[in-house]
């Protein structure tokens, strides 16, 4: 799956559990930009994740993703 | 030998004066043995233990990056985390455990004699444990590659300033200082002999001090009225951030004498407004230990369930964290308050950030203040859970008296109510102006040489004047 | 770095003089007994003020007594001197201001750890036998006694070696500080003292425990146990009733009498009427404390009710 594709898919995803409509991902974008961004929603943001995308995430890369450009790639490591 | 013995005074200088005289390549194993020197003083026979965890670890974390296989990974995983563990167990949890089984086995009606082991702690061995899991673990998680010297990773689990009790350090931290350029630094010097002042000044003028009152309140609770037991409830906070944070103090700043940056272990944690925020700024290291190795994996593990997974994760880490802290249900009980009034604040936190928002309150400084007070009463109170002595009946009787008791006044000792007075405000003001007007008022920092200087002096002269000398134990000790 | 160890040697010189001048002053007498009479005299009265257990401990250390006074203020002002002069026995009255008996038994257990006693005169009464009075004192004189390091960065030890200091400089004496009120105000203070003492008094189990243990030291160590209680004004006698604690007086002497001798000075007699006979009403004048020093010694009891010691069986 092509980059584009998967921020096309992840940013319904991350607008819904920040309820924020007007949310706009960037490979730079990591937890200290979006408010609201605490342990509770990181859990719920990884398990919706894994829903839209039909992947299971380990947790080693949990670790590994620093921001929202790691998570495309992991994700893609996983299609 | 403890950091506010003579002999620590004797050895600290000692132990800098040869470290900087070797050639750099020599120091990390001088520092080496100069901790197994402190560790063997305290109790030969433990210094054993500590090499037996430092092997175990070594060779684990070498199997697991020599093997190929995730299955044998996970197998030399799990094998390191039992074996790392079991000395712990042993000497912490066993009697405990025991106690529960026969416990619940004598209700069944089997009546079977209790085997007891009476056995003192080995100092540090909750602090050494986990750092030897958490640099087992990272090894595992790929965050941190497996040292091959064996001497490294020895000095990480028994390097002096922090062995005793903390602050829980990391491997990602240390093996790079440890084998990097350990280099005489002015600055990095006196800011360590700052930190190290300081630290004396919170553990012998204000924790020691206060102490005498608690203890003198709560090892005769009958005797005391339930003004007295409140005072001393509303105290037991201040006693521990001068003795542990004090003492973190005193570790840090030895290690930035010697060129090692270690992590900070306190940050004014009286001005949290929320648990949550609390737990960021009280013991940090070791809530960084638990969230990365606990909280982080069962929350993840219970992902599925949302806001309630997170309850139980939070939970069951501040169990865990009552139960490194102590053997006996009185201190699960002051982790699981931990873990409701955090779950609480989660499942609410929508609700609250918006009515602060609609009221514009978090801004106020009143509100600020309510906030304050109120985390420091739930944790004060909390904390008469968490002590060696206490039982949770007893502990209950204590908070019946403090409500139900007609006022009389409390117990008083002048002397030590006005010593530590004065010595809780001065820590307090400190405290204060650096987290709401930082850099305002710099005394040890100044760039006057004389103000500083003077200000040396005079938290020299006042820990002197204020301060506890008769060898008590800290707190932190036995863990 | 050799700045730094210039800039560190130059900080810590103020302490290297601060403990030379220590060494050499030695206000507690801590590294040898003093042997200039008026110097002894000066730390002996500094030592009165700011930490009488160290001195005294140390005094004892030197000079072992097979005698001993132990107590409060009351018990400090029988004089052993006089005793001396009485019999001929050395007498160390290790006896402080606002002494506790938690501070008698520790210094007890101390000293008959290290030497043979002969007998032990405790000053005893009921505010000191409550269980609201449990400051422990000695302890840290202990401590400090048994560590040089500790000594000589004692409080007490600095500022006691500054005053002899400064006295021995200007030659100036030593001013015993006198009480800011007239004899009238400080009697009327002292007895507002005593009532807060017998208002807060509770039965105290862990001293009746604690004397027992050291009563059957004492009969199965050969050691005379004696308890006194001192005469007070009979104003502050009244309080017992005013306070409806006689039944737990009358407790507190039997007691008393199940673990030593008892010396009873404080009842209504014409010593105890007589505001003349005391210092303020707590404390009697010199004469008096002779009194009940020859009738000690001499087991001549008149104005004492004396009980003697039976132990009991086993």
């Amino acid at each position: 799956m092509q980059k584009e594709e998967i921020v096309n898919r992840l940013t319904p995803v991350f607008r819904k559990v920040f309820a924020d409509n007007s949310l706009v991902i960037t490979e730079e974008l990591s937890a200290l930009d979006v408010e609201n961004w605490d342990s509770l929603s990181h859990m719920l943001l990884i398990s919706e994740v894994e829903n839209e995308f039909a992947i299971k995430f380990k947790l080693k890369d949990l670790n590994k993703m620093a921001n929202v450009g790691d998570m495309i790639a992991i994700i893609s490591s996983k299609l | 030998m403890v950091f506010t013995s003579f002999n620590f005074l004797v050895f600290f200088p000692a132990v800098l004066l040869v470290y900087f005289l070797l050639p750099q390549k020599f120091r990390w194993m001088f520092l080496l043995a100069a901790s197994y020197y402190f560790y063997i003083n305290i109790k030969p026979v433990y210094a054993l233990l500590l090499a037996g965890v430092t092997l175990t670890t070594y060779i684990f974390t070498n199997l697991i990056v020599r093997t190929k296989s995730e299955k044998s990974k996970g197998i030399y995983l799990v094998l390191a985390i039992v074996l790392t563990l079991l000395p712990l167990f042993f000497f912490k949890y066993f009697n405990f455990v025991n106690e529960g089984i026969y416990g619940l086995l004598n209700l069944a009606g089997l009546r079977l004699p209790l085997p007891h082991i009476s056995l003192l702690l080995p100092v540090g061995i909750s602090f050494y444990t986990f750092m030897a899991l958490g640099y087992t673990i990272d090894v595992y998680n790929e965050e941190v590659e497996a040292e091959k010297n064996i001497g490294i990773v020895a000095l990480f689990l028994s390097f002096f300033p922090v062995v005793m009790s903390g602050p829980i350090e990391r491997a990602s931290n240390m093996f790079h200082q440890l084998k990097g350029k350990l280099q005489f630094s002015y600055e990095m010097v006196v800011s360590g002999l700052k930190l190290m002042l300081w630290g004396y000044f919170m553990k012998l003028a204000l924790a020691d001090r206060l102490s005498i009152y608690i203890d003198a309140v709560f090892k005769n609770a009958d005797q005391h009225v339930g003004s007295s037991l409140l005072l001393a409830t509303l105290m037991q906070p201040i006693r521990v951030y001068g003795d542990l944070g004090g003492y973190s103090l005193i570790a840090i700043g030895c290690a930035k004498v010697m060129g090692i940056n270690v992590i900070p272990n306190f940050n004014r944690p009286f001005f949290a407004t929320t648990m949550s925020e609390f737990w960021r700024r009280w013991h940090i290291s070791l809530i960084k230990w638990l969230t990365d190795y606990v909280y982080t994996p069962l929350s993840f593990g219970f992902r599925k369930y949302g806001q309630w997974g997170i309850v139980i994760a939070l939970n069951l880490t501040f169990i865990i964290s009552g139960a490194w802290h102590g053997a006996a249900l009185n201190f699960l009980v002051w982790g699981f308050i931990q873990g409701i009034a955090l779950s609480l604040e989660m499942l609410t936190r929508k609700r609250k950030d918006a009515f602060e928002d609609r009221f514009k309150l978090s801004k106020r400084w009143w509100y600020i203040m309510l906030g304050c007070v109120f985390t420091y009463l739930l944790f004060a109170f909390s904390l008469s859970f968490g002590g060696d002595a206490a039982t949770v009946p007893e502990v209950l009787k204590i908070f019946g008296r403090i409500f139900t008791d007609s006022f009389h006044m409390p117990y008083k000792d002048g002397d030590t109510m006005l010593y530590g007075f004065i010595a809780f405000s001065i820590v307090f003001l400190k405290d204060f102006m650096e987290e709401y007007y930082p850099g305002r008022i710099l005394l040890f920092n100044n760039k006057n040489n004389t103000v500083r200087w003077l200000s040396y002096y005079t938290v020299i002269f006042l820990i002197f004047y204020l301060g506890i000398f008769s060898g008590e134990q800290f707190v932190y000790f036995q863990f | 770095m050799l700045t730094f160890l210039k800039k560190i040697l130059i900080f810590i010189s103020p302490f290297l003089i601060l403990i030379a001048l220590e060494i050499m002053i030695d206000p507690f007498n801590y590294f040898s007994p003093e042997k200039d009479k008026k110097t002894a005299e000066l730390k002996n009265a500094l030592a009165r003020k700011k930490n009488t257990y160290l001195y005294r401990l140390i005094e004892y250390e030197q000079n072992p007594t097979p005698v001993i006074i132990l107590g409060d203020s009351r018990a400090q002002r029988l004089m052993p001197d006089f005793f001396e002069e009485v019999n001929g026995k050395k007498v160390l009255n290790l006896a402080a201001g606002a002494g506790s008996l938690q501070d008698v038994i520790k210094i007890f257990w101390d000293l008959s750890s290290r030497n043979k006693l002969d007998t032990v005169y405790i000053g005893i009464s009921i505010e000191g036998y409550s269980g609201t009075l449990l400051k422990d004192r000695v302890s840290a004189a202990l401590e400090v006694k048994n560590s040089r390091p500790l000594y000589l960065t004692s409080k007490f030890t600095v500022e006691n070696t500054m005053l002899i200091l400064k006295s021995k400089l200007f030659k100036q004496p030593v001013e015993v500080q006198a009480p800011p009120f007239s004899r009238e105000e400080f009697w009327k203070y002292e007895l507002a003292q005593e009532d807060r003492y017998l208002k807060a008094y509770s039965y105290p189990q862990n001293y009746y425990n604690e004397l027992k243990k050291m009563s059957d030291y004492c009969v199965k160590n050969k050691i005379k146990l004696v308890f006194i209680i001192s005469p007070t004004h009979t104003e502050v006698q009244d309080k017992i009733a005013q306070f409806k604690l006689e039944k737990e007086y009358e407790k507190f002497k039997e007691d008393m009498k199940l673990f030593g001798d008892l010396y009873d000075f404080n009842w209504p007699n014409e010593i105890t009427r007589d505001k003349n006979n005391f210092l303020d009403p707590l404390h009697s004048i010199d004469s008096v404390s002779r009194i009940m020093i020859r009738e000690m010694i001499l087991n001549k009891p008149e104005y004492a009710k004396y009980s003697k010691f039976t132990p009991l069986g086993n």
